[in-house]
């Protein structure tokens, strides 16, 4: 109960800070929550989706700027509209830069030059377009935001409201943060397409990350400008974007409060110092700014919380559920014809036709096969030079990996990929909720998961059940084998590719994953498709095997046919056993 | 003198002991296989060992100079190598690129592998994963030093190449190289090593020397 309610009081702290603190300092506290908002901001897209913004003041000067020049040139609560529009603004232009530089693949550090290009041309506008902004000497006297004729003129109440509008819109950021949306971004940071392949568009979760936070900082930088009650070019500087990169940095790119507070504590002293002592205090901050990186490279939040006992981590717990009916696959087949994979002038798959009906269908065949090649063209993540395939009625050809897990398609990895920042549980919530979830309900949606009994089968055999709760991180190799093959099937799929899915696993858990496959392909009448090098799961589960080499079919057939196959003993299994 | 001897190694991660109290011994020419479930620390076992993570109580001597607190650099100029579970190539070197950098040649390692030399100008990062891990493995057999540590060399490989594999372990040792065998293949690990080990909860629990009975010692010991 008290831990429960240390969120609020602590929410409540912040602006009671504000009036507790005399004039100047408490003016200068509410300025710099609004720069805490915009560094926590940065911070979800940076820790959280892995997205890096050199460019973040652009979003705060926008949101400033706007709201100055609507409360100057807007009678009548024009500052209240110039914050909106601000927001928007802001918001509009990170969707566009989002969708410039965030499809497809990304290269953090090609979408953070990016940024940092736009900043310049940013501060390039702000000083050109003299008119509206006022060039060098920036917009002065901004109206205060009218809230009653007692009220507007009073510094302190205004203050306030600012630090209040710094609290709500700190919390907005970490709502997003901490809710499965929050942990499909940190899949996707590491394992993009892991996350994809649970049923998720990932670019467009980055985009509207992207937006949202650019909304949110464009928000802050209006109340900013209400409080400054003037915009200079200082708002939109190389300065105070490198602050903000600094700052989350410092604070921990990963704590949202870490980043606000230590932007608010920074600022306070950069700003004590700045009379008497300037040039020493920024050597000292770039001194700071190294230790921090050598010593405590994750931030100092991160460094204290991992000090913390554990009881005090406010660890998200995920309630994970069996669902309720286990609903028939259907049977339905996978057909493919004429596969073609080419790249450069290697072809790694040749025309390759496959029918898989329900049951366990081992893939077979020399390292270098193509084998990997063949599941990461059906499963669409690199998708084929020729061919088409579908599933029952469903034509999986064009559609991308998300598509094809809404589809029904899942798909395990070579090696295991899970988010080592989330626990096991949330490993699974993430992976469940892809195929059925709309983004953004996810961002709403409590932790809560029902996964298939198969997949509590899987963490059965490989006891994982007990680790739940434990990051993923500390995992063994094996165990996150286990980890993935069970988010593979926390949903109800209809077809599934496994890429090696027993490597680094036990004899008896290799023996027991063999004995679910069967089973549950049979139970559910689903296509389960397995690369897998191990005899002894060959023989348990297999109820079809299509040896691949050179990247053509050499043969196809029951598992007795396959091992009475001479051509397929010499290639594969060597003379003589 | 034992080339390694490992006492009382405490390893882990974020203050949890996942290596707690690991003793062992390998002599020259000594296969010794480590066996254990998921999560027994195992692989952390070989980055304390190989000092890729630093241990927190125990001592590691090679040849009897104490390497506890030694960089792997230092370990390396002692004869130890090692072949890491996540593959470790250059990815953006060609395949004949990546044999040359430790002075082998392409032909000399098709020996094992023949495909080393077939598709000896394709970037490794290219390769197959059962591939790449066959690469890593030719690459350290070139030079397995006088200690070669090995984690599950034979994940991903097809049977044929698990027996190469097999192969390029026992020659070293006849060489007079003492093996340090981290397997899940229990089969091919009790075909070539000489004495086995099973850990449980980051300590070795069961020991022995391989005979006829080990397999089914070992299984049952697993399989708890």
């Amino acid at each position: 109960m008290i831990r429960r309610s240390i969120p609020l009081l602590a929410a409540a702290a912040v602006p009671l800070l504000a009036l507790t603190l005399g004039g100047y300092q408490g003016g200068q506290f509410a300025q710099f929550a609004l720069y805490g908002v915009a560094t926590a901001a940065l911070a979800l897209c940076w820790g959280f989706a892995g997205i890096l913004s050199l460019g973040h003041a652009v979003s705060f000067g926008i949101g400033a700027y706007v709201a100055a020049w609507f409360g100057i040139n807007v009678p009548n609560g024009g500052t209240l509209l110039g914050i909106l529009v601000g927001g928007l603004t802001a918001g509009v232009v990170s969707l566009l830069v989002g969708l410039v530089g965030l499809r497809g693949r990304v290269n953090v550090i090609t979408f953070a030059l990016l940024t940092f290009v736009l900043l310049f041309a940013a501060i390039e506008v702000v000083n050109q377009l003299t008119p509206i902004t006022g060039g060098f000497n920036g917009l002065a006297g901004v109206p205060p935001l009218n809230i009653g004729d007692t009220w507007t003129a009073d510094p302190v109440a205004q203050r306030v409201i600012a630090t209040i509008a710094a609290v709500c819109l700190l919390w907005s950021l970490i709502v997003v943060a901490r809710s499965p949306f929050g942990g499909v971004l940190t899949l996707a940071k590491t394992h993009a397409i892991r996350a994809a392949s649970s049923g998720y568009n990932i670019p467009a979760f980055r985009i509207g990350t992207f937006a949202f936070v650019g909304v949110v900082t464009g928000l802050a930088g209006g109340v900013f400008a209400t409080q400054t009650q003037f915009v200079a070019p200082d708002q939109i500087s190389l300065a105070l974007a490198t602050n903000f990169v600094l700052w989350a940095m410092i604070g921990s790119r990963t704590s949202l409060i870490g980043s606000f507070a230590t932007a608010i504590v920074i600022s306070f002293i950069t700003n004590e110092l700045a009379d008497k002592f300037l040039s020493v205090w920024l050597l000292a901050m770039g001194l700071i700014f190294i230790a921090v990186v050598v010593l405590v490279p994750d931030g100092l939040a991160e460094a204290v919380l991992k000090r913390l006992p554990k009881r005090w981590r406010l660890n998200r717990m995920v309630e994970l559920t069996t669902a309720t009916e286990d609903v028939s696959g259907g049977g339905k087949s996978l057909e493919a014809t004429g596969i073609t994979c080419v790249f450069g002038s290697f072809t790694a798959v040749d025309d390759v036709n496959l029918s898989v009906r329900a049951g366990v269908h081992c893939l077979i065949g020399p390292n270098g096969a193509g084998k990997s090649t063949l599941l990461n063209a059906l499963s669409g993540t690199v998708p084929p030079s020729a061919g088409k395939w579908r599933l029952g009625d469903t034509e999986l050809t064009k559609m991308r990996p998300w598509q094809m897990a809404r589809a029904g398609v899942a798909r395990k990895f070579q090696s295991p990929a899970v988010a080592g920042d989330l626990t096991v549980a949330q490993n699974l919530a993430v992976a469940r909720l892809g195929v059925t979830a709309h983004p953004v309900a996810l961002i709403f949606a409590p932790w809560r998961a029902d996964l298939t009994s198969t997949a509590w089968r899987i963490l059965e055999a490989g006891d994982l059940v007990r680790l739940l709760d434990s990051p993923a991180v500390r995992l063994s190799h094996g165990q996150r084998q286990i980890l993935e093959l069970a988010m593979t099937f926390a949903s109800r799929p209809t077809l599934v590719l496994l890429d090696e899915p027993t490597a680094g696993m036990t004899a008896s858990e290799t023996s027991r994953i063999a004995e679910i496959l069967r089973t549950e392909a049979a139970g559910l009448d689903i296509a389960i498709v397995v690369v897998e090098h191990d005899m002894t799961v060959i023989r348990s589960a297999a109820s079809a095997v299509t040896v691949l080499q050179a990247g053509q079919v050499l043969a196809t057939g029951t598992v007795e046919e396959i091992e009475n196959n001479s051509d397929v003993t010499r290639a594969y299994v060597g003379e003589g056993k | 003198m034992s080339l390694l001897a490992v006492q009382g190694l405490v390893a882990g991660y974020a203050g949890a002991r996942i290596v707690d109290g690991l003793d062992l011994v390998i002599m020259p020419g000594e296969i010794v296989a480590l066996l254990g479930r998921n999560g027994a620390g195992k692989s952390t076992a070989v980055s304390a060992i190989t000092g890729t993570l630093t241990s927190m109580a125990g001592t590691v001597l090679i040849e009897d100079v104490n390497v506890t607190k030694a960089q792997p650099s230092r370990r390396f100029q002692l004869g130890m190598r090692a072949v890491r579970q996540d593959q470790p190539i250059l990815r953006d070197l060609t395949v004949a690129e990546n044999l040359r950098l430790v002075e082998t040649s392409k032909e000399a390692a098709a020996e094992s592998f023949p495909f080393l030399a077939e598709r000896s100008s394709q970037r490794a990062g290219t390769l197959s994963g059962g591939e790449q891990k066959m690469l890593a493995v030719a690459r350290s057999a070139a030079n397995p030093g006088k200690l070669w540590i090995l984690d599950e060399p034979s994940e991903g490989l097809q049977p044929m190449n698990v027996d190469r594999c097999a192969q390029l372990i026992r020659e070293a040792a006849v060489r007079g190289v003492g093996v340090l065998l981290v397997e899940q293949h229990i089969g091919m690990a009790l075909a070539v090593a000489d004495r086995w080990l099973v850990m449980e909860t980051g300590a070795v629990i069961d020991q022995g020397k391989v005979t006829a009975n080990t397999f089914e010692t070992v299984r049952r010991r697993l399989a708890v």
